[in-house]
């Protein structure tokens, strides 16, 4: 008895003694880079010296923003390109591609000084910009260009995102790319995240990335669960960014992440497109610390996919009073508290998005039209109940969407604007997951969609994915529509794109296969002494994290 | 001590049982969740699942095998402690697990700490007096703490102690003033819970004979209550407390993500989300063992805590005190 109280005593004693120990040290994975003793800076190279780590705003001399994440950074790895990763947050700032999205969906020059292509679209050659060094050091040539293409075009998806090249070595800063057939979205991809360029220390023995080395303009000094520290780099060939140091801390919970701003733990709230609730919108925008910024050129949209083979949506009048009955002005305003944009189209409300066929002028409230095409299509209110009947049968929908705030309030609104015009829509919510899977059985009536590679750049994966025979979220079988996007596909001249973009869009119309309901503006709150913040894709949010500054350089 | 050590070893020699139990659930469970895992994770990473695609991850992951394949071969892996790689991230789920447990460890263990501290403080103060001052107060105020749910008191801690009156900071890890705040958040309703307890405990242990012979043989009312009736008073106590361990693993979740706690609870729910399995079969896996090793513990205590008590028929003997 007592040899054995002793054993406890003692195995508790040093369980007690492990968990101090954790406590002192924060659990951290080395990432390559290292990891200091806690509160110390482990400086990668030779940036940001004298700004600490847990130094408040200003202490240190530099410029230091703090930006809560909600999404993604837990799993942020050191590897945004491998299959199935969730890591493409921080890919654009710490990597760069060829070329560069702008703000408004135009490609620029990065990695790539300039490029060119032959008459037939199938042979393309970049001039690779000199001069630019990695983080650790390492030049930056063709070699490095080929070496991260040769590990992108592993994936067949990607391969075919880029029109399956093949890529070689001209000269020590040329790179040229062979493809079999003119692929138009080949450019839209060199200059997306996904293909960025690693240094060529960044490879462990398996190809995989190891370590977090890019020329970007932004490196990694320090990785942990809960938190990435970056500082700029001074050798950036663009700009050194007025930022020293940056801090991605990542906080799951918005209720949370508010009270970090409030708190003055964080600067910027809501970049990742998912964390500020919209209730708590007004108050911040009331309080002069910080700005509240409205995205609304962004390529979101949200919208009701209709299942063309069932009843009651295989009507085309059923599915225009569907359009007919929703009052998107009183839902972007009410529901949605102004942020947010009524949707005209499949691609955008205005110019201003990319490709937008402006002759398109959408469905307006208009509860009467509704009727009477209810009315034409057979649907009338027999038995006086408010509901419309057809042969014994109800006007009845179920409409599928996921859990999110936003959904859950316009569905609400939906059902009752539908209820106006006499058809009952029934409300299910469920994962996305499922929803998918049941599109894809046929299984469903009405669901809502996403913007699935809908991109200001070029949207045609999005219209491939909805439109197209071959996409996986297909909701319509349509010749004339797969004829047009197969020509877009291999149509080189933007003009003449653009003209059978606006026609596919046209054709969309006509077979309504959806409700087009609204644009979501991306609400970002920042500090108020935060200066060009400007916001990018949900994928890649601080793309423009280099333009950044504090004013009165805090 | 032979008994308690053969009851020991036959609680171990249950444990792969066990385990082999629930890690079978797991896979049985993730097995019904909608949606085809691989298309998922592509479109997660932000790509495009072409049916191309799909199928190579499909083939990549060995989900074309029959399920019962996949198990034994996930269990095959595990005897040769392999817990697989994350899908979402290619890392170990072994080390990730151990990083992550590590965290939840230091901020469950932590609020097992002040959970007990508030009970064997309130508890004993309640039932010394009962009916007093010090009881009424006490109860009160564990009822209020029992009937605060973790988030509402989170967030009440939270305003005051990281916005109002900054003295804390509000979210993330690394030094002790990071773990206070999570702690007090789990510890207390803990806490709480079990200073009822030990005060009912402690009641009716002071009613038993050998509290009578202690305080026959003169012994002062402090000695009695603290050195004799406590001790007896803490079986339930601490049986409650083995449940709780394996409450408070599983409910630092909402914890966590209230305070940025880089814990395993988030781990699991971001593997639910990311239809992440080996993380999820690992998680399962860890939890069960953790579970199982506690209540293994809290059997093996109560000899230690009241002698009359025999491991083997667990029968209360009270004359061989």
């Amino acid at each position: 008895m007592k040899g054995y109280r002793k054993g406890l005593v003692s195995t508790l004693l040093t369980l007690g003694l492990l968990t101090m120990a954790a406590c002192g040290r924060p659990p951290a994975v080395g990432g390559g880079t290292g990891e200091g003793a806690h509160g110390g800076h482990e400086a990668h190279g030779q940036a940001a010296a004298g700004s600490a780590a847990g130094a408040p705003a200003g202490a240190a001399g530099g410029q230091r923003l703090r930006i809560a994440i909600g999404h993604g950074l837990d799993y942020v790895g050191v590897d945004p390109l491998g299959p199935g990763r969730e890591n493409t947050l921080l890919a654009t700032i710490i990597y760069e591609p060829l070329l560069l999205e702008t703000a408004d969906g135009k490609l620029e020059p990065a990695l790539a000084e300039r490029w060119e292509s032959d008459p037939t679209g199938t042979h393309w050659t970049f001039h690779l910009r000199r001069g630019v060094t990695f983080h650790d050091g390492t030049p930056f040539d063709a070699r490095a260009v080929v070496r991260a293409y040769e590990r992108h075009l592993r994936d067949p998806e990607k391969a075919r995102r880029l029109g399956e090249p093949r890529v070689e070595i001209v000269d020590d800063y040329t790179v040229s790319f062979h493809l079999n057939r003119p692929h138009a979205p080949f450019l839209s991809v060199v200059g997306s995240f996904s293909t960025v360029i690693p240094g060529p220390n960044a490879y462990g023995s398996d190809g995989n990335l190891v370590k977090p080395v890019g020329t970007g303009p932004f490196q990694v000094t320090r990785f942990t669960r809960e938190h990435v520290l970056l500082a700029r780099y001074e050798k950036h060939w663009r700009q050194v960014p007025a930022l020293e140091e940056v801090e991605v801390k990542y906080i799951p919970d918005p209720a949370t992440m508010i009270l970090a701003l409030e708190a003055g733990e964080v600067d910027v709230i809501g970049a990742d497109g998912y964390g500020v609730p919209r209730n708590e919108i007004r108050r911040l925008e009331a309080d002069p610390r910080f700005r509240v910024l409205v995205n609304t050129k962004d390529a979101a949209l949200e919208w009701i996919g209709f299942n063309l083979h069932r009843p009651p949506f295989d009507d085309l009048r059923v599915r225009q009073a569907f359009n007919y009955a929703v009052d998107r002005e009183a839902i972007t305003r009410q529901v949605l508290e102004g942020y947010a944009v009524p949707a005209r189209g499949p691609i955008g409300y205005d110019a201003s998005i990319p490709w937008t066929n402006t002759a398109i002028e959408g469905y307006r409230h208009h509860p009467e039209r509704a009727r009477a095409l209810l009315e034409e299509a057979g649907w009338k209110d027999t038995d006086g109940d408010g509901i419309r009947e057809r042969d014994g049968r109800p006007l009845r929908a179920t409409l599928l969407f996921e859990p999110t705030r936003d959904w859950k309030l316009v569905a609400e609104a939906l059902r009752t604007q539908l209820r106006q015009v006499g058809m009952d829509l029934r409300l299910e919510m469920r994962d996305g997951a499922l929803i998918r899977d049941l599109q894809k059985k046929g299984d469903f009536e009405a669901a809502a969609q996403g913007s699935i590679g809908k991109s200001l750049v070029d949207p045609y994966y999005y219209l491939v994915w909805y439109y197209s025979s071959r996409g996986r979220g297909s909701l319509l079988h349509d010749p004339g529509l797969d004829g047009l996007i197969a020509r877009s596909l291999s149509t080189l001249d933007p003009g003449e794109r653009e003209r059978l973009y606006h026609e596919i869009q046209a054709r969309i119309m006509e077979i309504l296969p959806g409700a087009y309901l609204y644009h979501p503006a991306r609400v970002t709150v920042v500090r108020a002494d935060v200066e060009g913040w400007e916001s990018a894709g949900t994928m890649d949010p601080l793309r423009f994290l280099w333009k950044v500054s504090r004013r009165g350089g805090r | 001590m032979p008994a308690a050590l053969g009851h020991a070893f036959r609680r171990l020699l249950a444990l792969p049982a066990v385990l082999v139990g629930v890690t079978l659930l797991t896979f049985l469970l993730t097995g019904l969740i909608p949606g085809d895992v691989a298309e998922e994770l592509i479109l997660r990473s932000g790509g495009q699942p072409t049916p191309e695609a799909v199928a190579a991850l499909r083939a990549q992951l060995g989900l074309d095998d029959p399920g019962p394949v996949r198990y034994l071969r996930w269990l095959a892996r595990v005897a040769r402690l392999d817990l697989g790689q994350s899908w979402q991230t290619g890392e170990p789920v072994g080390p990730l697990l151990l990083e992550r447990l590590q965290a939840t460890l230091v901020l469950t263990g932590t609020a097992l700490t002040v959970g007990v501290g508030v009970a064997l403080g309130l508890g004993t103060w309640a039932a010394a007096r009962p009916g007093g001052l010090a009881d009424r107060l006490a109860l009160g105020t564990t009822l209020l703490l029992r009937c605060t749910p973790d988030f509402v008191l989170g967030f009440v801690l939270l305003y005051f102690l990281a916005v109002r009156w900054p003295v804390l900071p509000l979210t993330g890890a690394g030094t002790w003033r990071h773990l206070v705040l999570p702690a007090l958040v789990l510890g207390l309703g803990l806490g709480a819970t079990q200073a009822r307890l030990l005060r009912a405990s402690l009641l009716e242990v002071l009613r038993e004979p050998f509290i009578a012979a202690a305080r026959a043989r003169g012994l002062g009312r402090r000695t009695v209550l603290l050195r004799h009736a406590l001790r007896a008073a803490l079986v339930p106590v601490v049986t409650s407390l083995g449940n709780a361990t394996g409450f408070l693993l599983g409910g630092s979740v909402v914890v966590e993500a209230i305070f940025g706690w880089p814990g395993v609870g988030q781990l699991a729910v971001r593997a639910v989300g990311t239809r992440d399995l080996p993380v999820l079969q690992g998680y399962a896996l860890a939890m069960a063992t953790l579970v199982v090793v506690v209540n293994l513990a809290v059997d093996l205590s109560y000899p230690l805590l009241d002698p009359r008590i025999a491991v083997e028929g667990g029968e209360r003997d009270a004359t061989s005190r």
